[in-house]
């Protein structure tokens, strides 16, 4: 395939691992990409000392992005301004430009949906069905799971029953799982009497050595930044689609798809450089892997994709409360990595028809941060003060539940009308709300907490059962489907409004279910790779 | 960090370990007669000699880390323009009272004087949390003056049981276990 008429084969732009992934999939089968990123590219020891530095940010609390870089022209999420909010609920998820995207600060977790996740619509009554099925998506979950080196749990059952292995997967694990800590091994003990399954949580960081990644060694700061890289990021793939032959052009700002005269396919990116001047390049695919806010974004600003006027609507995330405690006996979290395991009692039943799914995800972390900011408040100081941590800090348990949302057209993401980014042109606004579906899981999520409380015999530190937190999951923004008038692309990841432009995104994702979407999100982009891959 | 900094902080330095806890009074009493002379800017207000043995006595620790006492006063002042009178003030009555060590202070009517108490808990925090204000979890605005992070002395407590987040002791694996002092806890 010759490329004498255009830059590259495929133009990815954004080099987080979504794109990255599938950056890498089609430089290792001969095709020429280029990967536009408009952040920076740091090595992970600057970022680490950075954290160690900047005093707004511990493993369990503060800004995530404060340790990262925050260059005017790819502000981090929480630079004043870069998305003002004017909806009932405040949405503004931690979220980095760079190179390697948003998973620097993850917690690591790796989920396959549920078969029933892509047919809530069929089974359910609510919601959208997806274009394809968890038989669809397989084969490359299995693939995502090899290059990322997920570990799991082969005998779990992530419906949350309790019973047999699921869902179905043509192989093991890639990576075994992580020895539970004493803490999760006596949550586990003590939930299973109140009835509440407690399974493995499938994550990305490195049981034993995986590529050129390290043994996890337990230290307890996944997020904001693993010191290691035991844990994985999208770096990894960004540098071995270059190894590859992809060529990645860093602090390059894409501002505009340009359409062929009839407006049938995408015919050159444009972007800006610091100094702000305009490139322009031409490639037979291009592939927008740019987050599921600046994703919508750019084809707000290009005009593009948007024939059914979805572009930006539908934003969902998994917004719901916490629970903060301190158990009866000490179980000392924070021994091991900052996350290992969930309550999935609500992931899937026939109540989806009533209210969503509800994920209770257990946090594993050093708890002393916020333990000393509470003892000081209250006063105390002194010898009294060292032991009252240390008694707190053995009995400390934090969990963040995760609800289900549905999509809604009036959860929307516009163009800014009052602000602008470096090179002048519209940030984002974002009208969000929640519907009754996901408030009504308030009462379970109530009722579980009572519950969770009585059977550590735990005294409440913190319980929210009011403001509806985020996850920091957006999807829905560049929503997928079958019909071209209710959606922006089709099965394959493929604009219905342009032959060539492909988007890989958790923005594409129609149904939230209740995990994390980061999998998913590369899935569906190998699964769009593929596609390229046979028509380029 | 300036050479000026640097020159008041081996001086202050070597004051204080040569005088330490035992002879607060006399300090503080000489810092009353000559402290309003004192330099009142912000970033660069003298550390006051009886600081350490103040943060000392306040924490209950004899050991703190005499290279980040300057770091932890100009994290207070930089946050509270108000601070160095409030400092002052305890002070003052920490020396009226001849208390010596921390059990004193807590025998004394100043744990419930809410104001006193309050600068002296804004002392403790800032060693403790190893930072001035409060973390700001959507905001790159108006964060925490930082201190240190593994200096901070929060982590102590649990150093045998815990990690301080990056910076891992065991290998693969090792929490599996519980802490040897489970039992005991």
């Amino acid at each position: 395939m010759t490329s004498t008429q255009y830059d590259a084969d495929v133009i990815v732009v954004g080099s987080g691992v979504i794109g990255s992934l599938a950056a890498t999939h089609l430089a290792r089968n001969g095709k020429s990409v280029i990967m536009i990123e408009a952040g920076t590219r740091v090595p992970r020891w600057k970022i680490v000392d950075s954290f160690r530095e900047c005093g707004n940010v511990s493993t369990d609390a503060g800004n995530r992005n404060q340790p990262y870089p925050n260059e005017p022209w790819a502000p981090s999420s929480f630079v004043p301004g870069y998305i003002t909010n004017s909806g009932p609920i405040e949405y503004v998820p931690g979220m980095l430009r760079m190179v390697g995207g948003t998973t620097w600060h993850w917690g690591g977790a790796c989920w396959r949906l549920l078969p029933n996740d892509f047919r809530l619509r069929s089974l359910y009554g609510v919601g959208r069905d997806w274009p394809l099925s968890y038989d669809d998506l397989e084969p490359f979950y299995h693939q995502a799971e090899r290059e990322m080196g997920v570990s799991g749990d082969d005998s779990a059952d992530y419906s949350g029953h309790g019973g047999a292995p699921f869902p179905p997967r043509q192989a093991p694990f890639p990576v075994r799982p992580q020895a539970f800590s004493y803490f999760n091994k006596r949550l586990r003990e003590i939930l299973a009497e109140g009835g509440y399954p407690y399974t493995y949580q499938p994550n990305g960081r490195a049981t034993d050595p995986y590529d050129e990644r390290p043994a996890c060694v337990g230290n307890n700061n996944c997020s904001p930044i693993c010191p290691i890289g035991a844990q994985y990021s999208g770096d990894r793939h960004a540098t071995r689609a270059e190894r590859a032959g992809a060529r990645l052009i860093t602090d390059a700002t894409v501002y505009r798809l340009e359409k062929t005269p009839d407006g049938r396919k995408i015919a050159a990116v444009h972007y800006f450089t610091p100094e702000r001047t305009s490139v322009r390049l031409t490639a037979r695919y291009v592939l927008v892997a740019a987050h599921a806010l600046e994703t919508p974004r750019l084809l707000l600003l290009s005009d593009v994709a948007n024939a059914s006027g979805m572009v930006g609507r539908n934003l969902m995330d998994h917004n719901a409360f916490s629970l903060m405690m301190i158990t009866d006996e000490p179980m000392w979290s924070g021994r091991g990595p900052v996350q290992q395991g969930d309550i999935l009692k609500w992931r899937d039943g026939a109540f989806r028809r009533e209210h969503g799914a509800i994920r209770h995800e257990v946090g594993n972390f050093v708890g002393n941060v916020q333990i000393t900011e509470r003892l000081l408040s209250q006063g105390l100081i002194g010898p009294a003060l060292d032991e009252a941590i240390r008694h707190m800090a053995a009995r400390w348990l934090f969990m963040g539940s995760n609800v289900e949302m549905l999509p809604e057209p009036t959860n929307r993401m516009t163009l800014s009308r009052v602000n602008r980014d470096f090179y002048g042109l519209p940030l984002m606004n974002i009208h969000y709300d929640v519907n009754d579906y996901a408030r009504a899981t308030r009462a379970v999520i109530r009722n579980d907490y009572a519950d969770f409380l009585r059977l550590m015999k735990g005294e409440v530190f913190e319980q929210n059962l009011s403001v509806w937190e985020n996850r920091d999951h957006p999807m829905g923004t560049v929503i997928m489907g079958s019909d071209p008038r209710d959606s922006v692309v089709n099965h394959e990841g493929r604009t219905h409004d342009h032959d060539n432009l492909f988007l890989a995104t958790t923005g594409v994702m129609p149904a939230a279910s209740v995990v994390n979407p980061t999998l998913t999100g590369c899935a569906l982009s190998l699964r769009s790779a593929s596609i390229i891959l046979r028509e380029v | 960090m300036g050479l000026g900094i640097y020159q008041m902080k081996r001086l202050t330095r070597r004051t204080v370990l040569a005088c330490g806890v035992a002879c607060l009074p006399a300090m503080a009493l000489f810092r009353a007669s000559h402290g309003s002379g004192r330099a009142q800017s912000v970033h660069h207000a003298a550390l006051p000699p009886d600081f350490l043995a103040l943060s000392q006595l306040l924490t209950g620790h004899d050991d703190l880390d005499t290279s980040i006492a300057l770091r932890v006063w100009e994290a207070l002042l930089g946050k509270d323009p108000e601070f160095s009178g409030r400092y002052e003030r305890l002070a003052r009555a920490v020396v009226a009272r001849r208390l010596r060590d921390h059990a004193a202070y807590r025998a004394s009517d100043l744990p419930r004087d809410a104001l006193l108490h309050g600068t002296a808990v804004a002392i403790v925090g800032a060693w403790y949390l190893g930072r001035v204000g409060p973390m700001k979890p959507r905001s790159e605005t108006d964060t925490p003056a930082f201190i240190t992070y593994e200096g901070a002395l929060m982590w102590r407590p649990t150093i045998d049981a815990t990690v301080i987040p990056t910076y891992a002791r065991g290998g693969p694996g090792f929490w599996a276990e519980p802490p040897a002092t489970l039992q005991t806890d």
